[in-house]
């Protein structure tokens, strides 16, 4: 190393009648031009990083940690008519009132946060070969989980964005600015060309070999479920039906899983499925995973009931929702099968035990860890912290509060270690009864194998809801199956994307979304059920996003844009 | 004239750097660590400040009027900053020697003695004013902190502000018919109207414009003080002849975000109603309505305001006993005297203190401005000095 220093100091003063000049030169660094060779001590650099496995699992956490967050799922719910945003202003919720504009912040941030993640990824397999003392096999399972993980991230990407930039090598700066939009259907091969590649390698642990150490890395049976899930996402339902079929029927070689029971209560197996108790059950596939105090997320925070210290109610359940689950006889509360029993005025009781585990609502019997149970009223008038006052209060908004992720042993600050489930088993059972349903209706048997015993372990007894509805055509099935899907998943981050590969955006997410009955409404205005946002879809625009504006403006080959925007 | 480097820069940054993080990930609720990194920028030099500066003294009637002129000139060239590149880049640059903006301003000061019989005054009046600009910072960058918008862009001053233009209100169903609105907005008759600037027929992030900066110019300061036997007086006035500030939260809007900060202010009881339509604020909507985004949910002019002001920050008023009266007592000196601290403002909104701002010295704003600061105190007193 070597610095030169020099420094001057001069005064000009040029007296000229009563004006003077004055200008100082203080100081003047030279830098030699030679390389520094000084290294960082707080920091690693590239010469130095690459020396040892432990450092290349530190580069795979970060790819953990940028693969899904809670925050995203329940971002992606707000896409949704599960939930609707009703305090002040919110990214999803310009989306689904047909306000978003390129310059969306959520356009930007996804995209930004996802390229993070591929950049994460594609450097770990640019360098993973510089560390040599690694064991073969070690090295092969970290490889296959960072593909996963680039797959998911472009998986995500392509499902928001349509077609989107593309590479498989880090770019420079110069091909930052340069690169162009990759359609979808050449990264959704890559995608499962890939998954079929880590399927295959059996580089990766199945669930059953995994050490309990281990518990939240990504198995063998998380890429199938994946790769289901891909082909789920583009209507292949041959491929969903064989890859589902075989994670039912093979389970020595993917892994064995099996729906949560609770074997203290089984009927609450659902409600208890979504507690930190019941963390890495046999019906787990893969978790974004969180830890009590140390990784932790808030959310909860604007959408738990008041009395249970939420801060504000600013994502509230529809009513839309609430009309999906069945009453206990296995009949709807609408249409023409409806149950004769429902009634309006009291619509909370005897219905699909899922709805207790998933949406709070008036006259909720509200269970604590310890075992005793509050009370929640919602209805107007009914003055508790938690009751519906107006549309700008900051009690719910729809008569409804969320449950199910609600963790019970966090404190007051709503830091929640709850991990959020990305795949599990009940998921596979219900794209495989889909699947059968869309390539031939459904058979008793395949009923028997995937809605029958999930809706038992929901807590249903009637045979009306478990037996196989021999009289029903293909289609009402598939209405069937789809709703069974919305109450299984619900508030799980997936309703959005059935949305958009069913194409049922302008039925569902064009118009009003509604909340309870019991806020005072006009009974003629929409049954008296509240009106609690509007909504507009386009057909043309919505089921993209836009690429964002700002990245348009730095890269002109990302135009032209999604279509609408 | 000179050259100035700067030193206040992170290190190592001509390395690409890995650095470990905690609490990145979690395998059976164990906490484990992950490592980010950071790209390098091998060719790092220092930042140069090219500095100008010229200035005259003047006196005239025998040194009773002194007249002081300044200008000054500051280029700084290598800017370090960390650039705007795409994000499908998936990383960001370290600082790199991209920057360039320039500081000029001037300032004039005048000081003024006479005396008219027993009477000494001594007057004195500045004023001066700076512009910054970006001469060359790399790509524009265009941010939205808490709906207030910022552009940073060459030829710009730093800390400018961008967003749509508004037009006043909307009076009725007809004038919505005829004019653009954003997508997807249904607006009624007391929400705001926004300037299609590039008369598209719809208000969207191509309607946005340069609205001003945050920057103070035209700071200005006059004081005078008057003796007469043992009377004295001082006044201090100063204030700013021409600013923007943007404000935030529930000291701006009405009822802000409605279920949070329930309140309104009286300064903000101006709402648009079919009785009131030349009114200050648009009419009130439920926070999470359509009306209420195309309102106040976009970066626009309608949440920056005028905040010049003139203050009077001191007045002070005292006497001084004669010597003879208080050497009999065995005192040195005594002196009374009275003194108001910021006792005026004149300013064209009294209910937030037009000194206040949501920028850092570096002219960086991390979040708008909710008017939270601590009042500049008013403060009447008086007083005895006894010197023994």
């Amino acid at each position: 190393m070597e610095r030169a220093l020099i420094s001057i100091f001069k005064n000009y003063k040029h007296e000229e009648t009563d004006l003077y000049f004055a200008g100082i030169i203080p100081i003047v660094y030279f830098l030699s031009c030679q390389k520094l060779s000084v290294s960082p001590t707080d920091k690693f650099t590239d010469e130095s990083y690459w020396t040892s496995v432990s450092k290349a699992q530190l580069v795979l956490n970060m790819a953990y940690n940028q693969m899904y967050s809670a925050n995203t799922m329940w971002q992606d719910e707000q896409l949704s008519d599960n939930l609707v945003h009703t305090y002040g202003a919110s990214d999803p919720f310009s989306i689904r009132r047909g306000e978003a504009t390129p310059a969306l912040g959520l356009f930007a941030n996804e995209w930004k946060g996802d390229y993070g993640g591929i950049k994460t990824c594609l450097v770990f397999l640019d360098n993973i070969d510089r560390i040599t003392d690694i064991p073969e096999a070690t090295k092969a399972r970290m490889i296959d989980e960072i593909r996963f993980i680039r797959a998911f991230i472009y998986f995500r990407l392509v499902n928001y964005y349509g077609a989107v930039p593309f590479f498989t090598d880090e770019i420079t700066l110069d091909e930052a600015y340069k690169v162009s939009r990759t359609p979808k259907s050449e990264i959704m091969t890559f995608i499962h060309s890939e998954l079929d590649d880590i399927i295959k390698n059996g580089n990766l642990p199945t669930s059953d070999n995994l050490a309990q150490e281990e518990n939240g890395r990504i198995t063998l049976g998380a890429a199938v479920a994946f790769q289901a899930r891909a082909y789920l996402y583009e209507n292949n339902y041959q491929k969903v039906k064989d890859l589902t079929t075989e994670m039912m029927n093979d389970q020595d070689k993917y892994g064995h899983y099996s729906l949560f029971t609770y074997a203290a209560k089984k009927d609450m197996s659902y409600f208890m499925l979504f507690t930190p108790e019941s963390e890495y059950n046999s019906e787990v596939i893969l978790d974004e995973t969180y830890v009590p105090n140390l990784k932790t997320w808030t959310n909860m925070t604007s959408m738990a009931p008041i009395s249970k210290k939420a801060q504000i109610s600013a994502d509230n359940p529809t009513q839309e929702l609430v009309d999906c689950y069945l009453t206990m006889n296995g009949l709807p509360v609408k249409g023409a099968d409806k149950d004769p029993s429902y009634n309006e005025k009291d619509p909370y009781v005897n219905r699909d035990p899922r709805l207790y585990a998933t949406i709070v609502y008036d006259n909720y019997k509200w269970l604590n860890k310890d075992g005793s149970t509050d009370i929640i009223r919602t209805a107007k008038g009914s003055n508790t912290e938690d009751s519906y006052i107006s549309p700008v209060d900051r009690q719910t908004k729809t008569g409804y509060y969320v449950h199910k992720y609600f963790d019970w042993t966090m404190g007051d600050n709503f830091q929640s270690g709850l991990n959020i489930i990305m795949f599990r088993y009940a998921d596979v059972l219900l794209m495989n009864a889909e699947a059968c349903n869309e390539i031939s209706k459904i058979t008793e048997s395949q009923w028997n194998e995937t809605i029958r015993p999930i809706r038992e372990r929901a807590g249903f007894t009637a045979a009306a809801a478990l037996n196989y509805p021999a009289n029903k055509s293909q289609a009402e099935l598939r209405d069937i199956i789809r709703n069974e899907r919305r109450v299984e998943l619900a508030m799980e981050g997936l309703r959005w994307f059935d949305i958009k590969r069913w194409k049922i955006g302008q039925q569902v997410l064009n118009g009003y979304m509604h909340g309870f009955k019991f806020g005072g409404s006009d009974a003629n205005v929409d049954g008296g059920y509240l009106r609690v946002a509007q909504y507009q879809f386009s057909d043309n625009r919505d089921y993209l996003w836009s690429v964002p504006l700002d990245q348009m403006d730095l890269n002109a080959n990302l135009k032209p844009n999604n279509p609408g925007y | 004239m000179g050259i100035l480097g700067n030193q206040e820069i992170a290190d190592y940054q001509y390395f690409t750097t890995y650095t470990v993080y905690s609490n990145i990930a979690g395998f059976d609720n164990n906490i484990y660590s992950g490592t980010g990194f950071q790209l390098g920028s091998p060719d790092l030099k220092w930042e140069k400040v090219n500095t100008r500066n010229i200035g005259a003294d003047l006196s005239f009637l025998n040194d009773k009027l002194s007249v002081n002129l300044d200008y000054f000139y500051n280029k700084t060239n290598d800017i370090l900053l960390s650039p705007i590149t795409p994000t499908v880049l998936g990383t960001t640059l370290g600082d790199v020697n991209i920057g360039s903006m320039e500081n000029r301003g001037w300032e004039v000061t005048l000081n003024y003695h006479f005396k008219t019989g027993d009477f000494n005054h001594s007057a004195s009046f500045n004023i001066g004013n700076t512009e910054n600009k970006a001469l060359d910072l790399g790509n524009p960058q265009i941010r939205v902190v808490d709906n207030v918008g910022f552009i940073q862009q060459n030829g710009l001053p730093l800390g400018a502000y961008y967003g749509l233009k508004t037009d006043g209100l909307f009076q009725s169903y007809d004038e919505i018919a005829n004019s653009a609105i954003p997508i997807g907005v249904t607006p009624q008759p007391g929400d705001v109207k926004f300037v299609d600037r590039n008369n598209d027929g719809v208000i969207d992030d191509n309607d946005r414009y340069y609205l001003g900066d945050g920057f103070p110019h035209y700071n200005f300061g006059f004081s005078y003080n008057l003796n007469y036997k043992g009377f004295d007086l001082s006044v201090l006035i100063q204030g700013v002849g021409k600013r923007l500030q943007s404000l935030r939260g529930d000291i701006y809007m009405p009822f802000h975000n409605g279920a949070w900060y329930p309140v309104i202010f009286k300064h903000e009881l101006d709402t648009w109603t079919v009785t009131n339509t030349d009114a200050r604020f648009p009419r009130l909507t439920t926070d999470n309505s359509s009306s209420f985004s195309n309102n106040w949910g976009r970066p626009s002019d309608l949440v920056i305001l005028n905040a010049k002001y003139i203050r009077v920050k001191n007045i002070q008023l005292g006497y001084t006993l004669p010597e003879k009266l208080v050497s009999k007592c065995g005192f040195k000196s005594v002196r009374a005297f009275i003194n108001l601290q910021n006792p005026f403002t004149f300013s064209p909104n009294s209910f937030i203190d037009p000194e206040s701002t949501e920028f850092d010295n570096l002219l960086n704003a991390s979040g708008g401005n909710s008017g939270r600061n601590y009042p500049t105190l008013k403060f009447y007193g008086a007083g005895v000095n006894i010197n023994f």
